[in-house]
Formats: C-alpha cells, structure tokens, sequence
C-alpha cells in the first residue's frame, strides 16, 4: 500500500472531494430509499387504515340498524297482503319481504327502501285462505332481520 | 493516516444512521401512528355507538304503555283512546292504528303520565276495531278490542275457552233418528242391523273470530256405550263400508254452523274398514233411550289451539 501511493496533490484533491461526494450520495441514496419506503407505507396504512374504517363503520352500520314489521293486514278484494315496515334506527334501509303462507304460496317483494324514521307499506299480491297462518320475514341488505306471525282470519 | 479515515468513516456512519433514524421516526410518526389513531378512533365510535345501541334497547324493552278505548257514547262516532305510561321513560307516540288505517301522531307522554285522545270512526255495523299505538322506539301496545253491533259498541272479550255456552252442539243423527235429514243418503241406507255407526253434530261458532277444527277431535260415549271412542273423520261411504281420514281441517266462520262426522276408531291400522272391530254390537235398541256423549273439541281460534269437552245428550231410535 505504501508504493501504490499517488502524488500528494492528487492525493489531496481526492481525499477533498470523495467524502463529500460520498456523503452526498450516500445522503441521497438513503432519503431516496427512505423516501419510498415512507411514500410506500404511507399509502399501505392509509389504505390499511381506510378499510379497516370501512369496515367498522359498515359493522356499525349493520349493529344500529333498527326496523320492525308493526302491521300487516290482508286486503282480499285484491288479494293483497300489505306488510308494514317502521325503521326506528338511524340509518337508511332496503328490505326484502318474503311471505310463507304455511302449507300453501310462497311469495317475495324485493328492494323496498325505508328512511330513518319512517313507515313504508310493502304490498304484496298473495292468496292466503281464511284461517291459514302466514309467516313473514323482514330481511335488510345488511343482514339483519324481522319476523312476523300473520293469521289470516 | 489511519486515525483520519476511522474518523471520516465513524462520520459517514453517523450521517446514514442519523438519516435512517430520522427516516424511521418520521414514517413512525407520519403513517403507523396516525393509522393506530384512525384505528383506535375508529373502534372508540363503534363502541360507543354499539354502547347507545344496547342502551336504547333496552329503554325499548322497559317502554310500557297502556291503552284503553271506550266509546264516548254507545252509537257515537268518536272514541276516546287513555293512554297511560307506565314506565319510567318519556315516551313518544308516533302513529295510532285503528285497523289497518292509521293517523300519524306526535303526542310525548312523560313517566306516569295519562293521554287522552279522540279519534273519529264511522263504525260499520257488526265490525271489530283493534286500536294499536305505536311507538318513536318502535314498540307497538294495542288496546282491547271493540266491537260495533247492534247494540252499539261493546269491549270485545279476549279469546279464551269458557265453561259453556261458545258452542251449540246438537245431534244430527244417530243411526236412525227424527232429526235425519233427507239429503243425506250415508245415513239413510246403513241397515238396522248394522254393527257400525256414524254420528253427526252440528256446531256452531259463537266467535267472533273463524275458527278451525282440528283432527285430534274426538268423541267418547258415555251412555250406552261405555269407553267407545269415535274420531273426527272427512266423511264416510256406504256401501263401501270405508272413512275418509279427517285431513282438511275445517274452518267455521264466525256465527256458521258447520257438520261434523265421527266414527269408531279401528284395530285396522290405516284400513278404515269398519264393522268386525270395535264398536261391536253397539246398540241394544231401545226405542226413545237417551245416549250421552263428550265431545272434546279442538279448535284454532287467532293462532292459538284449545280444547274444550262438552257433553251431549241425544235419542236414538231402533224403529
């Protein structure tokens, strides 16, 4: 190593330059690194973070969701059952209604939205014989459901 | 020399170090923590909704209301509906039901506290009218029934069995009897000295309501015939000597009478061949004698399935 030596003045220059350059670019390659790895984990925990409140938020959603079928009454000059749906929660609904006539029809009425607070009237076209017993079934879109026991008389 | 480069070298790692610490602090800061806070936030409203939740239903589950209706006068168009809370809860009322048709209502009732209300109705003669009051909460409480006869408005009794008086049993034949009818032709041609019988009752449904009859309906003798016991059966064939099973139920509207059939239970199984089994030799004949049977009736009245036995009496007739 001794008798590979440069001249002094070159020596010099070098040992001037390289440790700022080095130091530069060693500077740059770690903020250019650390700048996408920071980037990159940004966008992961926002995505990462979005989703999970997405998620929790759609979970509550579905846990304060409130409806209950208050009345259902049979109009038979035009065979209708006519199923009343009152959502007391908070948030906006879509139900299906689906009607059992125990021993007898089965039939559906699919998409009906309900506001927070209000009443809506769910008609459905449906021979129900005196005395038979209708099971009726109240499903939200979110998963949650009400039951009714209709006795047709 | 070599000091110089250790130096500059130890400063080399400490420029990076720096820059990587102060990189990972910041991502630390700037991302990780912020999405725990968002997380965490996020859980913190959840909970708390979910805790508002449980807490409404259970004020939903203590809301208690009772609604009572009386007519103002007995023809009268205008029913008074009380209201009294019997929680300890501010209860709001959003909708009166009478029937199928209801007022949309704002009536905020406070703990212990009584409303009165009129509504006007024009009653049909011979309808009932159920009044229902629905709640902010979504609880519903409904008031004993009315009924608009010709008497005008009367509270209309809950559905029960009582001791007597619901249903009028009377005999429509046993074999040969005065009160056969001529329509009837099963009756008519079993020959007199048949082993086998078929009795008919006549039942009428004092309810309001329709009710239906159910196959577990039986009779059982208890004079002459002590022990015998006849099921509720469709119809029966002669001279085919064959029962229908009892397999649509009947329903009697309220105030209609509908006919019965019973037969002798068989040894047979399924066969409902009858005639060597029991009842054998049912009747000694006595012109004029009296016979007494329990019927013991099971019906559906609203959904609800009771049982009510009531004794007969009837004559019956050799000729």
């Amino acid at each position: 190593m001794e008798g590979l030596e440069l001249p002094s003045k070159i020596k010099r220059n070098r040992r001037g330059i390289s440790p700022v350059i080095s130091s530069i670019i060693l500077a740059a390659t770690v903020i250019t690194i650390g700048g996408t790895v920071w980037s990159f984990t940004q966008s992961a925990t926002t995505v990462i973070a979005e989703d999970y409140v997405d998620g929790v938020m759609s979970l509550m959603n579905e846990g304060t969701e409130r409806f209950v079928i208050e009345h259902v009454s049979y109009y038979t000059p035009n065979n209708t059952l006519q199923v009343w749906i009152y959502n007391y929660g908070d948030n906006d609904i879509t139900v299906d209604v689906y009607v059992n006539v125990i021993g007898g029809f089965f039939e559906s009425k699919m998409e009906n939205n309900v506001s927070s607070k209000a009443i809506i009237k769910v008609p459905i076209s449906i021979t129900i014989a005196s005395g038979s017993e209708v099971a009726i079934k109240a499903a939200s879109r979110r998963g949650n459901n009400a039951y009714y026991t209709y006795l047709k008389t | 020399m070599r000091t110089t480069r250790i130096s500059r070298l130890r400063n080399r790692r400490g420029i990076s170090t720096i820059l990587g610490v102060i990189i990972f602090v910041g991502l630390l800061f700037s991302t990780v923590v912020p999405m725990y806070l968002v997380m965490n936030q996020a859980d913190t409203i959840y909970d708390q909704k979910m805790f508002e939740m449980k807490r409404l239903e259970d004020e939903r589950s203590r809301e208690s209301l009772v609604v009572d209706v009386s007519a103002m006068s007995q023809y009268s168009n205008i029913l008074n509906i009380n209201v009294s809370n019997e929680c300890v809860l501010v209860v709001k009322i959003v909708r009166i039901w009478i029937n199928d048709t209801y007022s949309t209502a704002s009536a905020v009732l406070q703990s212990m506290s009584v409303l009165s209300m009129n509504l006007t109705v024009v009653p049909s003669l011979n309808c009932s009218y159920s009044i229902m009051v629905a709640t902010e909460r979504g609880n519903v409480f409904v008031a004993d029934s009315l009924f608009y006869g010709e008497d005008g408005w009367v509270k209309e009794p809950p559905p029960e069995v009582q001791e007597s008086g619901v249903f009028k049993l009377d005999w429509f034949y046993f074999k040969y009897t005065s009160y056969q009818k001529q329509s009837r032709t099963d009756a008519n041609i079993i020959p007199k000295s048949s082993t086998y019988v078929a009795v008919y009752f006549k039942i009428t449904n004092n309810w309001i309501y329709p009710m239906t009859i159910k196959a577990e309906t039986f009779v059982t003798w208890v004079v002459p015939y002590v022990e015998v016991t006849m099921s509720i059966v469709d119809h029966v064939t002669y001279p085919a000597k064959t029962i229908t099973a009892y397999t649509n139920e009947k329903v009697v509207q309220p105030g209609q009478d509908a006919e019965i059939v019973f037969a002798a239970t068989t040894r047979k199984g399924t066969s409902w061949v009858w005639g060597s089994s029991i009842p054998s030799n049912l009747i000694t004949q006595n012109p004029g004698s009296t016979a007494y049977v329990q019927l013991t009736l099971f019906y559906i009245l609203l959904g609800k399935t009771y049982c009510q036995t009531m004794t007969a009496q009837g004559t019956y007739f050799s000729s």
